[in-house]
């Protein structure tokens, strides 16, 4: 057993995928060799720290949006197969439109559901108008980032910019070197 | 679980709206966390999230166990989420896979110099981030999700030796960016 | 003719539930997270809303197009960009302003310059943070800054590093 060996199966001693001899031997070796310890503990922290990324929670929302999605799958699927070759475009059509306007009365609907909490902005959303809001929810959550967005890339432009229009041959040089490495 | 998950599929199959319910609730959450943590954006995990249990529904229909249902579920949490990655990588930008990765330069961080729990946090994300998606791919899985070897080997449609090599390769690139790092006392 | 027909109907409806049907996707997500939002989260996305809408509609067509820009970015980009993000947020406002005056020489550029800049910027993206650190010092950019400024710009360029 020597030092590449050990370090090829740090990896698989670590997951608890090699044989009881080979793992008495491989303990055996980094116990008493400096190198391979010190690359056992680096894999070993490494892969410890992972456990700093903890899982995140799906969006309460999330439940609804899928099982309101099936719905209209579901509509969708026997539209498709139920109505008559011809008669699908136009009932499809009709019936989609139809499905669609439900639905957005069905919004209002949740929202009159849960009276309590809506109560008190019920005159804010009146004044508003409040598919506009939904259409574009995402670009009003991520507002003060989305103005920043365009100084934020711009950022690294910088270094080129100066670069570029500085009319010195020699630094020039080192940024085509840079380039074509 | 896998039985219990085929079980509910046949359910869905017949139309039982609490049976895909259920299985919503079982593996919602994982699936989320693996494109968020693939992909590093929570409104993108939420699409994919979205997509994956629309496709699952839709498959219902023609559904038939030949996999465990488990290994079916993520493969198309991973076809999703390379298809994301791919649609994004526009033409001029150079990808960056196992072969063409550069050897890794170990900066040896000081490993005095003690990081918040929050930093370190943040580089972990950044280290794993940093890997080839197919390596990305298989750590994930083996890490946070608990797959085997050959369980991931089956998902990714490559040998088993292939996914130990690339956890391998994995592990070294994260000791050299992660290994040296410390937390504060 | 009787296939032509055919295939109308088929495209007719895969239109329909491709394009119309993508589009109420979105919207059907957004209900659903707005519908779970509290009334003080729903508060103050209306005041966001509202200040968005007495802007001008150059202003509110820009957001869109940042938005859209943003989702088209790769994650370790976007990563960069809100750690970017966050440092730029907690500079004092002197340190903000201070970045301002060297952007406006980006904004100062003729188109051509900023397109050439963009392309130089897309081929520099692939080297390694060390070796694009390296550049930049040698740059004339980071040689016109005093300590203070290299401070902030290397944790704007770099945040986290």
């Amino acid at each position: 057993m020597n030092c590449q060996w050990v370090k090829d199966n740090l990896s698989a001693y670590l997951d608890g995928e090699m044989s009881h001899n080979d793992v008495v031997s491989l303990k055996k070796h980094v116990e008493g060799c400096n190198s391979c310890g010190y690359e056992y503990r680096r894999i070993s922290r490494a892969w410890e720290m992972l456990d700093l990324w903890e899982d995140k929670e799906p969006p309460a929302y999330m439940k609804k949006a899928i099982s309101l999605k099936i719905e209209k799958e579901k509509t969708l699927y026997w539209l498709r197969f139920l109505l008559p070759a011809a008669a699908v475009l136009l009932l499809a059509i009709s019936a989609l439109l139809f499905y669609t306007e439900t639905n957005r009365n069905d919004g209002k609907d949740m929202i009159a559901k849960s009276e309590e909490p809506v109560l008190n902005i019920k005159k804010d959303i009146q004044e508003v108008n409040e598919e506009e809001i939904i259409s574009n929810l995402q670009l009003f959550q991520e507002k003060e980032f989305l103005d920043s967005f365009d100084t934020l890339k711009k950022i690294d432009y910088l270094p080129l910019v100066e670069e570029i229009r500085e009319n010195n041959i020699k630094d020039k040089r080192s940024l085509l070197e840079f380039l074509a490495a | 679980m896998t039985d219990n998950d085929i079980a509910l599929m046949a359910r869905i199959k017949k139309g039982d709206v609490n049976a895909f319910e259920l299985l919503l609730s079982r593996h919602e959450r994982s699936v989320y966390n693996l494109a968020y943590r693939f992909l590093n954006d929570e409104g993108e995990a939420e699409d994919i999230t979205q997509e994956v249990f629309l496709r699952v529904y839709r498959a219902s229909k023609t559904y038939n166990p030949e996999a465990k249902f488990t290994t079916w579920l993520y493969t198309i949490v991973k076809n999703l989420c390379f298809n994301a990655i791919r649609k994004k990588r526009s033409v001029s930008v150079v990808s960056i896979d196992e072969e063409t990765m550069p050897e890794f330069r170990s900066e040896d961080p000081d490993p005095l110099d003690a990081l918040s729990r929050e930093e370190l946090r943040s580089r972990v994300i950044r280290a794993v981030n940093a890997l080839p998606e197919n390596m990305r791919i298989a750590v994930i899985l083996q890490r946070f999700h608990g797959f085997s070897t050959e369980e991931i080997a089956e998902l990714m449609g490559c040998s088993v030796n292939a996914v130990k090599l690339r956890v391998h390769r994995a592990k070294m690139i994260l000791a050299g960016k992660l290994g040296g790092l410390k937390e504060e006392t | 003719m009787r296939k032509i027909f055919l295939l109308t109907i088929f495209f007719g409806v895969f239109f329909i539930q491709d394009s119309s049907f993508a589009e109420d996707v979105i919207i059907i997500g957004n209900r659903a997270r707005w519908e779970s939002m509290n009334p003080e989260e729903k508060k103050r996305i209306i005041e966001i809303y509202r200040e968005w809408k007495s802007g001008p509609p150059e202003r509110r067509e820009q957001i869109k197009k940042n938005y859209e820009s943003y989702r088209e970015l790769p994650p370790e980009e976007k990563e960069k960009l809100r750690e970017r993000f966050r440092v730029y947020k907690s500079l004092e406002p002197s340190g903000r302003k201070k970045v301002e005056e060297k952007l406006k020489k980006v904004d100062s550029l003729p188109l051509k310059e900023k397109d050439e800049i963009e392309k130089k910027y897309n081929k520099m993206k692939r080297k390694s943070e060390n070796e694009m650190m390296k550049f930049i010092e040698r740059s004339f950019f980071w040689k016109s800054l005093n300590e203070q400024e290299r401070e902030i710009f290397r944790e704007l360029m770099f945040p986290k590093d």
